[in-house]
């Protein structure tokens, strides 16, 4: 189990920062990795299965990541990248025909909502909506909460990841959407907006509760 | 107006710590960068493409027979129903007789057409071809 203390500033990386590492970039920039998607897309269209897998080779760690923002277990990281792609290789029509703006944030976009998709799933098979807590797990959370809120930093804490994780699966999919979303890629309004096709009034409206939500389970701790 | 400001302040500290915690529940770039180098992961990606694709063909030629039977049951339905309308218009039940002076009906017959026989009154009887052979038998001996 891996403790908080434990995690090295230096290997967290936000979607943008990692998306730079990630991308092979071409001897003209940018510009030529986003062309080379395009025409990686066209060949699978046309029957390249190794387009494809050049494809998924670019792209698989930002979905691993965005999957690893909702899901602790490497098994559930690796449903959703597989359930991702698969839905990517059928929808590849759809990227071409609607002439979006780049495959990175078209397939950050299914990513997101696969993982989505699958907290509602999850949420909807067991019969309580939370993972249990023990009085022990209750006591660590207060105590790590109050640390916090005496101006303590997260890794000090030494609250493991797994019980924040039992903790923050007591919150919608939908709200947990949208702060994974707002607290940990740091999405503007519209960037949520655009990612989700929800409305900008939407986006706030969810936001509101999304923190409401998160408000009312914190504040039986503090 | 005070209650106000100290709820703004929980709120605040609540949402501190929120973030504080969603941010370390999410971060977990170890098991993201083991489960994208997962050996053999992109071959399970080929053969859930491969079953997606089989299950929708299977999917489609279902659609197409269902398709097909849409239209061909009704049809096949009218032609039933124009049948038996045929049917039952030339059947002996539905027409109507009505003996006319010249034409009496001899038999009506339960089974087919043919076994109607018409006659007419004027007609010659087996008596009166009897009498009239034995009349000129007669006549022959004399």
């Amino acid at each position: 189990m891996r403790m908080m203390g434990e995690t090295n500033d230096n290997s967290k990386a936000t979607l943008d920062s990692w998306s730079e590492a990630s991308e092979s970039y071409g001897p003209k920039g940018d510009l030529d990795t986003e062309i080379s998607d395009l025409a990686l897309v066209e060949a699978v269209r046309a029957g390249d299965e190794s387009a494809f897998e050049e494809l998924f080779n670019r792209h698989k760690l930002r979905v691993s990541l965005i999957a690893s923002r909702f899901f602790r277990q490497r098994e559930s990281i690796e449903e959703i990248i597989q359930e991702v792609f698969t839905k990517a290789y059928f929808a590849l029509g759809d990227f071409s025909n609607q002439q979006e703006s780049s495959f990175a944030s078209w397939i950050a976009r299914i990513s997101f909502n696969t993982c989505y998709d699958e907290l509602r799933r999850t949420k909807r098979r067991s019969e309580s909506a939370f993972e249990e807590l023990s009085e022990g797990d209750t006591i660590s959370i207060g105590r790590s909460v109050h640390a916090l809120d005496a101006g303590a930093d997260i890794e000090s804490t030494a609250i493991s990841r797994d019980l924040v994780g039992k903790l923050m699966s007591r919150i919608s999919a939908e709200d947990r959407l949208v702060l994974v979303m707002l607290y940990v890629e740091g999405m503007s309004v519209s960037e949520i907006s655009a990612m989700t096709k929800w409305s900008q009034s939407k986006v706030k409206v969810r936001m509101h509760r999304a923190r409401a939500s998160l408000r009312r389970i914190l504040k039986k701790y503090l | 107006m005070i209650g106000k400001r100290k709820k703004n302040g929980a709120d605040e500290r609540a949402d501190r710590i929120g973030r504080a915690l969603f941010r370390s529940a999410a971060d977990n770039e170890p098991e993201a960068q083991a489960a994208a180098s997962s050996p053999f992961i992109y071959t399970r990606i080929l053969a859930r493409i491969r079953a997606e694709r089989a299950r929708r063909e299977g999917a489609d030629r279902w659609f197409a027979v269902r398709g097909v039977g849409s239209r061909a049951v009704p049809a096949m339905v009218l032609i039933a129903l124009i049948t038996f309308g045929l049917f039952w218009s030339i059947s002996p039940e539905s027409q109507q007789f009505a003996p006319s002076s010249d034409d009496v009906l001899v038999e009506v017959p339960s089974g087919p057409i043919d076994y109607l026989v018409f006659t007419e009154q004027d007609s010659f009887s087996s008596d009166d071809i009897l009498a009239t052979l034995l009349n000129e038998e007669q006549e022959a001996a004399q």
